[in-house]
């Protein structure tokens, strides 16, 4: 079935939280009414874009992310994203994509460049 | 035996052969996993005995013209200690977690700025509950039952039910906030300053943005000589100018009831690395020794930005989690020693890597609480090898 949402490109609020379950995990919790909007299910794969900084992250709906916007825990991914200005809250663009979600490995990797 | 799974530092848990009893999910993770996942002593990745470790350790420090120690927050404050010496000795800088976590708060609470109490007052006294930009229930699991809202204290015989008032703020429905149902509030915000406002505003009698739901939780806090607001670090990264929060509470101090601060918790001893450093230096963090003073630009995060250090000593805590990636590419050029009893992503890049024990579980010493008081601990067992050794070593051979 076609999926228009797979075509949309949107911003959104990104809150990182510490002590989140699955802390280490490549996953992105977005809020229930974001995802009726934009037609995310749990398992869809996000591609999460911050200036030329681009990760892939597994999306699980949750009323624990803030309302229309979503959560990344404290992790490695989360730190990619950030900066030092905007360190655990900063806006992003998202878009559904069919890769895989990133790993640690590749973040490393791209540390050691 | 105390679990040093958090800042809460429990004094109740129970261990007794396979069986832990009274930790909460974090402390039993801490405890029962105490074998996983542990760290090798290794050398460019290639696994080396410990005192080879150290004395690679010590070569890179001695030909460091700008190290750095970091870390610390989940070691003893004998280790802390000599961390400190081993920085004064190197004329290097010093700096924890505090520095970008909850620091600037601590330490307007070891200066006495602000007005600040313990946890077994807040058990006994405390009528409304402020928790700001945290989460307990997944950060400190036993925070809310042991010492703030659930339990029933000697002028709060009927606990939660009647005798406290739950105030949870946050950008979130938490799981914390999804609690604040009878007897509570559940504020959302969106610019924790616009809260700031809000109280300072209604303390003088006038309206700010969240100017009915303020006046709600005023007139409660009047109703008791002991209120108590705990600082997370949502409110940290939150606010734009932290004076105006310490503003905030003196005002409600002097004009409506009598409010106390604390920090909602962190690593283990991080207050115990803070009121250390405070002793020694009159600075609770961002210290160096070269210039005996302490400065924003002397952050880790500051100096690692500016490239002003050429290695740094890691110790109990995993840097390259938490970093930004701009920041992060610069740590990774530097020469790097951890040492920690546990891998982790820092100890994976790490030129040099000293295995230790784990604080309260495999050596004891003592740790300060988030709330100031200070705890002996009581270890299951007494490892070898332990971050004060591992100092000892160091301070020897540098």
């Amino acid at each position: 079935m076609l999926r228009i949402s797979k075509f949309m490109k949107f911003e959104a609020e990104v809150v990182v939280a510490r002590d989140v379950i699955f802390e280490n995990d490549s996953l992105i919790l977005v809020h229930p009414n974001l995802a009726k909007i934009y037609g995310l299910r749990d398992g869809n794969v996000l591609e999460i874009s911050r200036g030329d900084k681009i990760i892939n992250l597994r999306v699980k709906i949750s009323e624990k992310a803030p309302e229309n916007g979503c959560l990344i825990p404290n992790n490695i991914f989360a730190s990619y994203l950030c900066d030092t200005q905007n360190f655990k809250r900063f806006k992003a663009f998202l878009e559904l994509s069919d890769s895989k979600a990133t790993e640690l490995e590749e973040i490393i990797r791209r540390l050691r460049e | 035996m105390i679990c040093t799974g958090c800042s809460c530092l429990c004094n109740d848990v129970v261990v007794n052969g396979t069986r832990i009893m009274n930790a909460c999910i974090k402390g039993y993770r801490h405890i029962a996993g105490a074998k996983e996942n542990r760290s090798e002593a290794k050398i460019e990745n290639r696994t080396v005995s410990i005192d080879e470790a150290i004395e690679k350790a010590i070569e890179i420090l001695k030909n460091s013209r700008n190290p750095i120690i970091f870390g610390l927050d989940t070691t003893t404050l004998e280790a802390q200690s000599l961390a400190i010496r081993l920085a004064e000795k190197l004329e290097c800088y010093i700096d924890d977690n505090s520095s970008f976590c909850l620091g600037e708060i601590v330490e307007a609470i070891i200066k006495k700025d602000v007005p600040s109490t313990t946890l077994d007052d807040v058990r006994n006294k405390a009528y409304v509950v402020i928790y700001w930009g945290a989460n307990p229930y997944t950060s400190l699991p036993r925070h809310m039952s042991k010492f703030t809202y659930y339990p029933r204290g000697e002028k709060r015989p009927r606990g939660y039910e009647e005798d406290r008032y739950l105030v949870v703020v946050d950008v979130r429905k938490s799981e914390t906030a999804m609690l604040a149902k009878k007897n509570a509030k559940f504020l959302k915000v969106e610019k924790d300053d616009e809260l700031v406002d809000s109280f300072l505003l209604a303390v003088d009698g006038k309206a700010g943005k969240f100017g009915s739901e303020v006046g709600v939780i005023l007139k409660e806090m009047k109703k008791s000589d002991f209120n108590v607001l705990f600082a997370g670090l949502g409110l940290k990264y939150g606010i734009s100018n932290m004076d105006r929060f310490f503003e905030m509470i003196k005002k409600i101090n002097e004009k409506v009831a009598p409010l106390y601060l604390l920090p909602a918790g962190f690593h283990a001893n991080m207050r115990g690395f803070n009121e250390t450093l405070f002793e020694k230096t009159g600075f609770v963090n961002k210290y160096s020794f070269r210039e005996k003073r302490s400065e924003k630009e002397f952050e880790f995060m500051e100096l690692l930005k500016k490239e002003c250090v050429d290695a740094a000593l890691i110790v109990g805590t995993d840097p390259l989690k938490s970093l930004p990636f701009e920041i992060a590419k610069k740590f990774m050029k530097i020469k790097k020693i951890v040492i920690d009893p546990k891998t982790s992503l820092t100890s994976k890049v790490a030129d040099v890597v000293i295995p230790s024990a784990i604080s309260g579980v495999e050596c004891g010493g003592k740790m300060v609480r988030s709330d100031g008081v200070r705890f002996k601990l009581e270890p299951l067992e007494e490892k070898e090898i332990n971050d004060v050794l591992i100092f000892k070593k160091i301070l020897e051979g540098v």
